[in-house]
């Protein structure tokens, strides 16, 4: 075994510089796979780990059905019911400090400190009580448990002051103790408070988010949920623990096989160039294995060493790869939690990368499975060369004729892939998206090796005759350019499809959100800025004073919410904003009521939009029943809108006359003043700024920097993207290069043998870079094609199915464009290297060599 | 008369310090236009780095190698690559031909790169390969459905469709059955003949090295024998075909 060893890295070691890029793309590979990996599993950790250490040992959880925090005087009457051991309140709240210059997003919980130790764990420093003094804790308004971890972070030492940003303005806290990492502090970045202080803190006097209940009995959860219910108003839910943590678990999973499908498609690429690599390699030690063969090597111990060498390599990959994933981790680990964010709506935070076995190995295993795939085609080619043509006349460079079978083939999966998309058109759904995906990738895959021939006459023509030897060789005999131009069309299919799915977020969230919003100015909480929605609330007694600023002719109000019976989204606005079009417009499908928006205005119907209508197969006219803190609200439905990205499972439109005096809730998300003809946005701003800006924190933008900061959240929820674009852009370039430096080195008596003819060392350079522009050519317009294909599969079926938004694809030709320059800069920088190496060749060398 | 070619003292080595090998020493050669000169000798005579000087691929370590009067030490790449694609043909032993471009392109590219027009090298492809015997059925075959008289044909035919002054042939029939190597000798006889190019063969094969007009034997990098001459009038004859029209074009 160790001589075989041995004998297979000496045979490595003679062809160290191909070898060496093998091992480095493989490394690339696995990089990028355990990077996402990690940052996704740790990501994942933290958010289970959040869930399960807030709700400790609870059985069973209340909620508000309409969502947000409730009146917490209900605790006794839950507390009375038989079976129920411990009910603990919670209110919850985000918050962020700063500290060297970053921003840390923080969860506020509030708990009932001194009951609270019966539903969940803490444990002091050494796993001895969290509070040293129970009643200078309580004492204090201003007192916070803080986990040891965060405090270390934030460079907090105990009993050590320290700001924090709330929805109402920057509070002073101090660290009156330190908890162990363990129990709630596992709930990442949480602040513990006395519930009565942070009441007082969050302006909440009296609720709760959440009440936790610990049966007396754990199995008999089921029946003290139906007691509870019976005691419970109807605008409260309980349901048990295990129950929300699989909805939020379903939740995160449908992003995490998002972000998991990128990691594959790291490796898929890693396969494609690594094949390619070890192609060469095998092929340029043809000759040493005909005499292997000749002299009684069986075809399959041939294969199995090849492998074998394959995975040493690979193992080397991996080696590099691994490491260097851990800093891809921690690089894309908080744009990462910022789009896991947006799409659950939760917060989730990412403070560093926990390094877990688990994704390593899945990406180690990952990459020398990656290795071996990659080395069985080649090597089964090899092992099945013909001896005497190797041993005689050399190896042939000649491609085997296409049979029937394979050009059969290529036209089916052409044919499968539109036959699909045309069903996509009519039917969107989850699991034909995925198919017409991978059919389409398919298809483009085998288009390839067509496009390249076709392409190689008109190319040959306009490039000159010495370029046309280049094309015209590879049009011939393509092999190792398809692996090249398979790599490039699925890094530009990936950019667009990238590129695609954040524009349409990104253009459908901003136009959709802004149709609404067309007034002169718009005024809501400062502590939006920092977070990634926009549902901080305000003051609605303000509306009076900010109608009364002069320059103001209208002021219109919304507040969004959510209702958990139904799951929807709330957006609840002013009359005035339905009937004047100068606040902006409220577009309805086909089918509305000719009156709908007055009838909205008037609090008599209420409007869907296409998400939910789609989601609960709503039709203008159907009662919507909406089960409110003051009971169960039914309206017809006047209209259907465009989708409003309140919650994925679609929201409802109504007058917030309604929502008030159901929902008994007078705050409001956001103020929309239309201004007096002449009068100046300015002026008006900083009037507010002046005066009730100055008394609650308030933001106050005009409807172009309100469009801005809607794109910008959408653009930084998928930053992490860009990375990962970037990635796969430097795997193309490396690609190209790889394939292009084997096509040299196999050609490299026929270019001894064209610079004995006269070709000067320009011509043969100019062939490779021919060769280049071919393989960019056909790669980039069938990524054009595929990746467009591929982003309107996902965006109108899976993204739906996944994540719940209903987008329509917004087909960008800048990002086309780009993704076009991209991948030609990489291919033309891929190529310089093997362009300038076959220049250099010295033509009596290129000569002798076999 | 003119000389083609000219080698002035010319010496190679290889490597350096105590590891320098000697390819040629000294070696002084004219070959005056329309002349064929065989060079034989053991492996390792120097032959091909004779070739090689010539083509201008390698450059002396010092005398001067001079082709059409030009010293190719003083000459750019460039202008020694415009030099082999215009002037010089080349033959190699294996072929060397393009394997994935017919035969017609194995030719006519040259031509496209001297910057002919389509249609005259269209015209001027097919010419060389009837001259050389490719059938026409074969010019859109590639090499490797073709034999290997057939592909040295080919390259013969690639050689020469620039016209040029000079060719050197790489044992040209080294990689032949004896037919196909008399069909090719016979071939660059005619092309001596008819287009009075100046020929230097190398070979091994004895028959071969009489085909032409001078014999040259090397040893260990130097000169061993020269015999017979162009200018003396003392053509070989050892085939027919080529003998005939030498004669008729010498009368």
């Amino acid at each position: 075994m160790i001589g075989g060893l041995r004998t297979r890295l000496e045979s490595l070691a003679h062809d160290l510089p191909q070898v060496a890029m093998a091992v480095v793309v493989i490394s690339l590979g696995v990089a990028l796979a355990s990077g996402v990996l990690l940052a996704n599993r740790s990501l994942r950790e933290r958010f289970d780990g959040s869930v399960e250490a807030l709700a400790g040992v609870a059985d069973l959880q209340i909620t508000a059905v309409s969502g947000g925090t409730f009146d917490a005087a209900i605790l006794d009457a839950i507390r009375a019911v038989p079976g129920v051991k411990a009910a603990a309140p919670l209110l919850l709240a985000p918050a962020f400090t700063r500290h060297g210059g970053e921003v840390t997003r923080l969860r506020v919980v509030g708990v009932d400190l001194l009951d609270d130790a019966t539903v969940r764990v803490y444990r002091g420093p050494g796993g001895g009580a969290a509070l040293e003094d129970p009643l200078l804790f309580l004492s204090q308004q201003d007192s916070v448990l803080i986990p040891r971890a965060l405090a270390t972070r934030l460079g907090v030492p105990e009993d050590g002051a320290f700001a924090v940003e709330t929805a109402l303005g920057s509070r002073r806290l101090v660290a009156r103790g330190l908890l162990d990492d363990s129990g709630v502090a596992l709930a990442e970045n949480l602040l513990v408070m006395d519930l009565f202080a942070a009441q007082e803190a969050l302006g909440a006097d009296g609720r709760a988010s959440q009440i936790d209940v610990v049966a007396t009995m754990p199995g008999a959860v089921d029946g003290l949920r139906e007691a509870l219910a019976g005691v419970l108003p109807s605008h409260l839910d309980v349901a048990p623990v295990a129950e929300r943590r699989r909805e939020l678990a379903r939740a995160a999973s449908a992003f995490q096989a998002m972000l998991d499908a990128i990691a594959a498609m790291g490796l898929v690429l890693a396969v494609l160039i690594t094949g390619n690599r070890l192609a060469t390699l095998y092929q340029g030690r043809l000759r040493e294995m005909a005499v292997q063969r000749a002299l009684g090597l069986p075809p399959g111990a041939l294969v199995r060493g090849l492998v074998a060498e394959s995975l040493l390599v690979s193992a080397g990959g991996v080696l590099i790869g691994l490491p260097v994933g851990v800093g891809v981790a921690r690089l894309i680990v908080q744009p990462v939690a910022d789009t896991m964010s947006l799409n659950l709506q939760q917060v989730v935070t990412a403070s560093g990368v926990t390094v877990r076995p688990g994704p390593l190995l899945a990406a180690g295993a990952a990459g020398l499975l990656a290795g071996a795939l990659a080395a069985l085609l080649p090597a089964l080619r090899v092992a099945r060369a013909g001896i005497v043509t190797v041993l005689g006349a050399g190896p042939g460079r000649d491609a085997a004729p296409e049979g029937r079978v394979k050009r059969l083939g290529r036209v089916a999966a052409v044919a499968g892939a539109l036959t699909l998309l045309v069903l996509q058109l009519a039917t969107p759904t989850g699991g034909l998206a995925g198919l017409t995906m991978a059919c389409v990738a398919l298809a483009g895959a085998l288009g390839v090796e067509p496009g390249l021939r076709w392409a190689s006459r008109p190319l040959g023509s306009v490039l000159g005759p010495a370029a046309r030897i280049g094309v015209e060789d590879q049009g011939r005999s393509p092999r190792r350019a398809v692996g090249a131009a398979i790599v490039l069309m699925t890094g530009v299919a990936v950019v667009i499809w990238i590129g695609s799915m954040a524009r349409s977020f990104e253009s459908y969230v901003v136009r959709n959100l802004m149709l609404d919003r067309e007034s002169d100015l718009s005024v809501d909480s400062g502590f939006n800025d920092l977070t990634v929605g926009d549902d901080a609330r305000i003051d609605g007694a303000m509306l009076q004073r900010l109608a009364q600023i002069p320059g103001v002719r209208a002021v219109g109000a919304g507040v969004n919410a959510v209702s958990l019976r139904p799951e929807t989204g709330l957006v609840a606005a002013d009359p005035i904003r339905f009937r004047d079009p100068a606040f902006g417009a409220w577009p309805l499908a086909e089918g509305a009521w000719p009156d709908a928006l007055e009838r909205v205005a008037r609090g008599e119907a209420l409007l869907a939009d296409a998400t939910l209508a789609s989601r609960r197969a709503l039709t203008v006219g159907t009662p919507v029943r909406i089960t409110t803190p003051s009971g169960v609200l039914e309206l017809p439905l006047a209209g259907i809108t465009p989708t409003k990205f309140r919650s994925p499972a679609g929201d409802v439109m109504l007058s917030r006359a309604v929502y008030q005096r159901w929902w008994g809730d007078g705050t409001i998300t956001q103020a929309f003043l239309v201004l007096e003809p002449g009068a100046s946005a300015r002026d008006v701003t900083e009037a507010i700024q002046g005066t009730l800006g100055r008394e609650q924190r308030l933001r106050v933008l005009t409807r172009d920097e309100l469009a801005g900061w809607y794109g910008a959240g959408v653009r930084r929820a998928f930053s992490f993207l860009d990375a990962l674009a970037g990635l796969v852009l430097v795997v193309v370039t490396i690609g190209t290069g790889d394939a292009l430096a084997a096509s040299v080195l196999e050609r490299t008596r026929e270019i001894g043998a064209l610079r004995a003819l006269g070709l000067t060392r320009r011509d043969i350079a100019a062939q490779v870079v021919a060769q280049a522009v071919a393989i960019a050519l056909v790669g980039i317009g069938l990524g054009l094609a595929v990746g467009h294909a591929m982003s309107f599969a996902f965006v109108e079926g899976l993204i739906p199915s996944l994540l719940g938004w209903r987008l329509e694809l917004q087909a960008s030709w800048q990002v086309a464009a780009l993704a076009a320059v991209l991948g030609a800069a990489a291919c033309l920088v891929g190529a310089a290297l093997p362009a300038a190496r076959a220049s250099r060749m010295s033509a009596i060398a290129a000569l002798r060599c076999e | 008369m003119g000389a083609v070619v000219v080698l002035e003292e010319v010496g190679k080595t290889y490597g350096s310090g105590h590891a320098i090998v000697s390819a040629l020493d000294g070696v002084g050669l004219a070959v005056p236009e329309g002349e064929f000169v065989s060079i034989v000798g053991p492996s390792g005579c120097g032959k091909s780095s004779v070739l090689n000087l010539v083509a201008g691929l390698d450059n002396p370590s010092h005398g001067r190698v001079l082709v059409e009067g030009r010293d190719l030490a003083t000459m750019s790449e460039r202008a020694r690559s415009e030099l082999r694609l215009r002037s010089i043909g080349f033959i190699f032993q294996s072929f060397n031909l393009l394997p994935r471009l017919t035969v017609e392109r194995n030719v006519a590219w040259r031509l496209e790169r001297i910057g002919l027009r389509r249609r005259e090298v269209r015209t001027r492809t097919a010419a060389v390969l009837e001259q050389v015997g490719v059938a026409p059925t074969a010019w859109s075959r590639y090499p490797s459905e073709l034999s290997g008289g057939e592909q040295q044909r080919v390259a013969a035919a690639r050689a020469i469709a620039p016209e040029p002054r000079l060719l050197l042939a790489d044992e040209p029939t080294g990689n032949l059955d004896s037919a196909n190597g008399r069909m090719i000798l016979d071939l660059l006889r005619r092309l001596n003949v008819e287009r009075r190019t100046s020929i230097i063969m190398v070979t091994h094969d004895a028959f071969a090295a009489t085909c032409g007009h001078r014999t040259i034997e090397m040893q260990d990098g130097r000169i061993l024998r020269d015999v017979g001459s162009f200018a003396e009038g003392a053509p070989s004859l050892r085939l027919a075909v080529g003998a005939r029209e030498f004669r008729q074009d010498r009368s």
